[in-house]
């Protein structure tokens, strides 16, 4: 590669890295509302009958509206959400069947949003409401167990959220592209001598198949064991993404723990230092990124650790382990010096 | 089992481990691990030792405690 085709790789890979911290760190529209409410149920008969919070959104755009509700086992009624604009039109609707509701991602214009509840205490008026504001949802359980009499204190969250789809497809795109973009990059720079190629010795291939077996295995043990523990049903609070990176993760750290110690992880001709730089930078960037899902509150999304929030911050301890086992290895080449 | 006569035939020739791992094009870490005893070369490698510091099979990797 010539210098100037390394300073347009660098431009380029420089405009990505922007883009890709434009649109993690852009905020987004969120609006909420909670509502205390005390239902009393009897015969068939809720008082109140229902309430009507409100939101105003200020900017037009897709937005998702999620319903949510507190204490989780739930009352003995369901709530039927319809919500509409200022016009009084239908926007759309939600009923109360799992704890968290959530609709489809719809454009929203800039105005007041109405969540009218009514507190439905049969499967009858369950019925009537889904065909009246839900027309072309089916009912496929019947919720007359959830029916009960008796005086209930609920918490209500509602929520119009951005959705962030496109942000999400264009962030992970960019984030390929500039990991495509800085290895060319860290590859061209990290030959100390341009004219010797780069290769492993017969050593370390030997090592490297070694530290490829471990890996394979100790990734063959994690899915098996996760195979079992899905199959128990033992319901783990993360994201079937996540667990399967995970393992990845796993396997890699692996890998690059019996190279690292056994001196195979460096080709001969490479300047360890560029490598070194990469892996600080990268850690960095994606240890900023999962900090900022963290205090977001972005990680758990329905009771579950996310993939989407959660691989960045992945990405950042394991890019950091590897540094961390870099300098031990440093450390002890130097005792034995 | 450490290869002393490496070692030797090396620090005869005022020659560093870099300097022959280069010559023989491998890394200064398996010269390293070929003199302490933890690898065993190919005999490739082994050839290409003796043809850089002028010496015979024999001469370094033979091991003389066996018969």
């Amino acid at each position: 590669m010539t210098k100037r085709t390394r300073i347009v790789t660098a431009c380029i890979l420089g405009i990505f890295v922007i883009l890709f911290l434009l649109i993690s760190f852009a905020p987004k529209h969120s609006y909420s509302v909670k509502y205390m409410a005390h239902v009393d149920v009897s015969g068939k008969t809720a008082s109140p009958e229902g309430m009507s919070p409100g939101l105003y959104v200020s900017a037009d755009g897709k937005y998702v509206f999620y319903f949510e509700w507190w204490p989780e086992e739930g009352p003995g009624y369901i709530t039927g959400v319809n919500v509409t604009n200022e016009s009084g039109e239908s926007v759309c609707a939600l009923t109360g069947q799992a704890v968290k509701s959530g609709s489809v991602e719809m454009d929203l214009k800039k105005g007041r949003y109405t969540f009218n509840c009514e507190y439905l205490t049969d499967s009858e008026a369950y019925a009537d409401f889904v065909r009246k504001y839900i027309p072309d949802a089916t009912i496929d359980e019947d919720p007359s167990e959830t029916f009960k009499d008796g005086s209930y204190d609920v918490e209500y969250s509602f929520s119009i959220r951005e959705s962030a789809k496109n942000y999400l497809l264009i962030s992970m795109a960019c984030g390929v592209l500039i990991g495509i973009l800085l290895i060319i990059l860290v590859i061209e720079l990290s030959k100390k001598n341009a004219e010797v190629k780069m290769k492993y010795d017969e050593r370390q291939i030997l090592v490297q198949g070694k530290s490829f077996k471990y890996s394979f295995f100790t990734m063959i043990i994690y899915f098996v064991l996760l195979v079992f523990i899905k199959a128990a049903k033992l319901g783990l609070p993360i994201d079937d993404g996540l667990l399967i990176f995970l393992g990845v993760a796993l396997g890699v750290c692996v890998m690059v723990t019996i190279s690292i110690m056994n001196d195979a992880y460096f080709k001969m001709n490479e300047n360890a230092n560029v490598l070194i730089g990469f892996f600080i930078a990268l850690s960095v960037l994606n240890l900023a990124v999962g900090i900022m899902h963290i205090v977001s509150g972005d990680v758990v999304k329905d009771g579950m650790l996310s993939f989407t929030s959660c691989a960045n911050l992945l990405c950042g301890i394991a890019t950091l382990y590897v540094l961390v086992i870099l300098l031990i290895k440093k450390i002890k080449d130097r005792k034995e010096d | 089992m450490k290869n002393l006569k490496l070692k030797a035939a090396r620090a005869s020739f005022d020659m560093s481990q870099q300097e022959l791992a280069d010559r023989v094009g491998v890394s200064r870490q398996t010269i390293n691990a070929i003199e302490k005893g933890d690898y065993n070369p190919t005999i490739n490698l082994c050839i290409a030792i003796c043809k850089a510091l002028n010496k015979t099979l024999d001469e370094i990797f033979w091991d003389s405690s066996t018969p």
